[in-house]
């Protein structure tokens, strides 16, 4: 039974994956036409010239990833220093910066003063302007002439293309489900086998679930950011039957009325005096601390929580997405990029291809809770995660990334401007979102 | 007669005091002078940090009269200075006051004020952004033991910028003290002994010589603290990031948004050449007002 399900799971994955496709981006890029697999013979004559662009010479390579989970830092520190053992002339320097304003502000710079970091993990949001202003390097050469590219999911160069071109790969597909306390469900009299499942239940058990002393929250029911919501905002607004994008005709749309009533949601967690307030990116969330009883969560969290060994680590469960006229998450895309101005690319391409290995992703995958990107990891991934492991796998179906626009940091931008306002009771959600539009449309306009 | 003929001073004489001076001139140039200069020609640009470099003359001021973030920004920054510079100052003083003694306690105390001004900004940023945290910082476990209600800090819009001067406060207390400490010392204690016998109590004696005499002090205080509540950024960057809702924005930290994250540099250098202008008649108003040359007579 236990061997029917994994080789179940492992076409869940690849069809799942393949599923959260349809939500990172503007459709699929066409990745070529499909090539018969090489021979053992063609793939050693190929891995061969390809070692042979290797320059022996001392090289020194750059390497920024966003995201700062201690976990993943982990690992990546791990790997490098594994290649570079291996390769005694290649120095790889990195770094890593959290998402969003801090990631976006240091490639900036660094791409405008002519020290573009050779390798880039970046989130999907990043593609569509920086493949535009040819910061990143097309990689479709070196896809094309890699012995190892059959082993790796379709889905994983699909979110990393644009425009018919493939710019990265994805190292991970995260996607976001329901966390939540057994032990608060317990306290506050609801049944922790029966989760929320739509909007209504889920401000429901988070008025049950909200301890207050005083007129202060001490431990909110359900935890959502006061900021830098749009990760918040944006799988609700689907939910909700929102499109936020017309990606057709390359606009944005996200005045409609299903966000701002998804909004209006949100809002009321905050202006009916339900969450304890932090912002995403800036603080921690409540709910890692133990100060809330429900959270949207993803993988990393999970990971974030081992590591910090919280006592009530067994009182976790998991629970789908809430749904309302379809089922949405939100999910986030890791993928491997390399600059256009990188004066080393053979060697840059070559850790990239090291990071691919199986023996790399298996350990990115138990370690930092990176997904199986290879085909025929999925059991292993089941392994290491059995108890998040159905949930996520079962939220890649349905989670959705940040449209694949070249406006995608104004549009994040805006929405998050409008987040705030509708959170604080500044404007009503409509009005909110009305204004957000207007000044992107000006901007964009510019 | 004259027995000596007096050297004719050269034009060229000081060659070697040039040549000392020469590496700081350089430095100002290239550094400070250089970059100034630049900014004020890329504020008349819509330079995007990359490719895109054209004159629009002053469009980019047309822009700064009616963007609301700007003038939100120019409003908070003066709130900031406001809230800042006056209690700065005057605890500054009354601490140095209590402080000037030679005692072992006053030495503990004047280094335990002065440590924080050691530590970066940044890092005393972080540490008040945990004791602001609202589900687990340290002023709520506080407040929760003395069974006052926990407050949501940098959270809440009404209450984030002083938040912000508090933290500046914290940091920098210890520094208007020391300068302070020094105007006092300096002060000749014959002064205090002659009022004292002329029969003048304490408060009289601190108006009437020690005010005056800390003149000086007070204006370059006065000075040095509106040009760095002007330049707020680090605090606002790490505590806040300009929110909630814009409420601690301030100028610096809209250029350094415009400029690095919206790819808006000519724009951020228009906002700066702003600030520098602004900082300037500030200054400006200050000597021509502010008492800075002080000839107490004390003979």
């Amino acid at each position: 039974m236990k061997k029917n399900c994994s080789k179940i799971s492992v076409l869940l994955v690849c069809l799942m994956l393949l599923g959260l496709l349809s939500g990172c981006g503007n459709g699929p890029a066409s990745s070529g036409p499909q090539q018969e697999p090489l021979s053992k013979e063609e793939m050693v004559t190929t891995d061969s010239l390809e070692e042979s662009k290797i320059s022996d010479e001392p090289v020194t390579l750059s390497f920024i990833r966003a995201g700062t989970d201690e976990h993943a830092q982990a690992v990546y520190t791990e790997l490098i220093e594994e290649y570079m053992e291996d390769h005694p002339n290649v120095t790889i320097e990195y770094q890593q910066y959290n998402y969003g304003a801090e990631l976006e502000t240091k490639l900036n710079t660094l791409y405008a003063s002519g020290s573009a970091p050779d390798i880039v993990r970046a989130p999907i949001s990043t593609i569509a302007q920086r493949a535009e202003m040819g910061q990143y390097a097309a990689l479709d050469d070196y896809i094309d002439s890699w012995a190892g590219k059959d082993d790796i999911i379709q889905a994983a160069y699909d979110v990393g293309s644009y425009k018919d071109q493939r710019y990265g790969i994805a190292i991970n597909i995260e996607a976001s489900f329901l966390f939540y306390r057994k032990d608060h469900f317990i306290e506050a009299g609801l049944d922790p086998e029966k989760p929320p499942t739509t909007w209504e239940e889920l401000h429901e058990y988070a008025e049950k679930l909200t301890v207050r002393e005083g007129n202060s929250v001490v431990r909110s029911g359900f935890s959502i950011p006061v900021g830098q919501g749009h990760t918040v905002i944006i799988p609700f607004a689907r939910q909700n039957g929102g499109q936020l994008v017309d990606i057709e005709n390359n606009i944005p749309v996200f005045n409609e009325e299903q966000t701002a009533e998804a909004l209006g949601y949100l809002a009321s967690f905050n202006l009916d005096n339900l969450i304890i307030p932090f912002v995403n990116n800036q603080d921690q969330n409540p709910f890692e601390l133990g100060k809330a009883s429900m959270m949207i969560g993803t993988l990393s969290n999970y990971n974030t929580l081992l590591a910090s060994d919280v006592e009530w680590i067994e009182h976790l469960m998991f629970a789908p997405m809430i749904s309302r006229e379809t089922r949405s998450g939100f999910g986030g895309c890791q993928i491997m990029f390399m600059s256009e101005e990188s004066k080393h690319k053979e060697e840059a391409w070559d850790f990239i291809k090291f990071l691919f290995s199986d023996d790399s992703v298996k350990k990115l995958v138990a370690d930092a809770g990176a997904t199986p990107v290879k085909t025929g990891l999925a059991d292993e991934f089941l392994e290491s995660y059995p108890d998040i492991g159905p949930t996520y796998l079962d939220a890649l179906t349905y989670c959705e990334g940040m449209p694949k626009v070249e406006w995608a940091a104004l549009f994040e931008k805006y929405l998050n401007i409008a987040y705030e306002e509708a959170m604080y009771g500044q404007k009503d959600a409509q009005a909110a979102l009305d204004d957000a539009m207007k000044q992107l449309e000006a901007e964009m306009a510019e | 007669m004259t027995l000596f003929k007096a050297k004719k001073p050269r034009i060229g004489h000081e060659r070697v005091g040039y040549l000392l001076i020469t590496p700081f001139y350089l430095f100002f140039l290239a550094i400070i002078l250089l970059p100034g200069i630049i900014a004020v020609i890329n504020s008349f640009t819509n330079y995007d940090l990359y490719k895109t470099y054209n004159f629009i003359g002053l469009d980019n001021y047309k822009a700064l009269l009616i963007d609301p973030l700007f003038k939100k920004a120019l409003l908070n920054t003066l709130i900031y200075s406001v809230l800042y510079i006056i209690p700065s100052m005057s605890l500054g003083l009354l601490l140095a006051l209590l402080l000037s003694g030679e005692g072992r306690g006053s030495r503990i105390f004047r280094t335990g004020f002065y440590m924080p001004y050691i530590i970066s900004m940044v890092c005393a940023s972080t540490i008040w952004l945990w004791m602001f945290d609202p589900a687990a910082g340290f002023l709520n476990q506080i407040l929760a033991a003395m069974g006052f209600e926990a407050s949501t800090w940098l959270k809440d819009p009404a209450l984030a910028m002083t938040c912000v001067v508090f933290v500046s406060l914290w940091k920098n207390l210890g520094y208007c003290m020391l300068i302070n400490l020094s105007g006092i010392k300096g002060i000749p204690a014959y002064l205090y002994e002659a009022a004292e016998i002329d029969g003048a109590n304490a408060f009289q004696r601190f108006k009437n010589i020690t005010i005056p005499m800390l003149q000086p002090t007070t204006f370059f205080l006065f000075i040095t603290t509106c040009i760095s509540s002007f330049n707020v950024f680090e605090q606002v960057n790490v505590l806040t990031n300009g929110g909630p809702m814009n409420s601690t924005t301030t100028i610096v930290h809209q250029i350094y948004i415009r400029g690095f994250s919206e790819f808006k540099m000519g724009y951020a250098s228009a906002i700066s050449v702003v600030l520098m202008l602004i900082i300037t008649l500030i200054t400006a108003i200050n000597f021509k007002y502010g008492n800075q040359g002080q000839d107490t007579n004390i003979g």
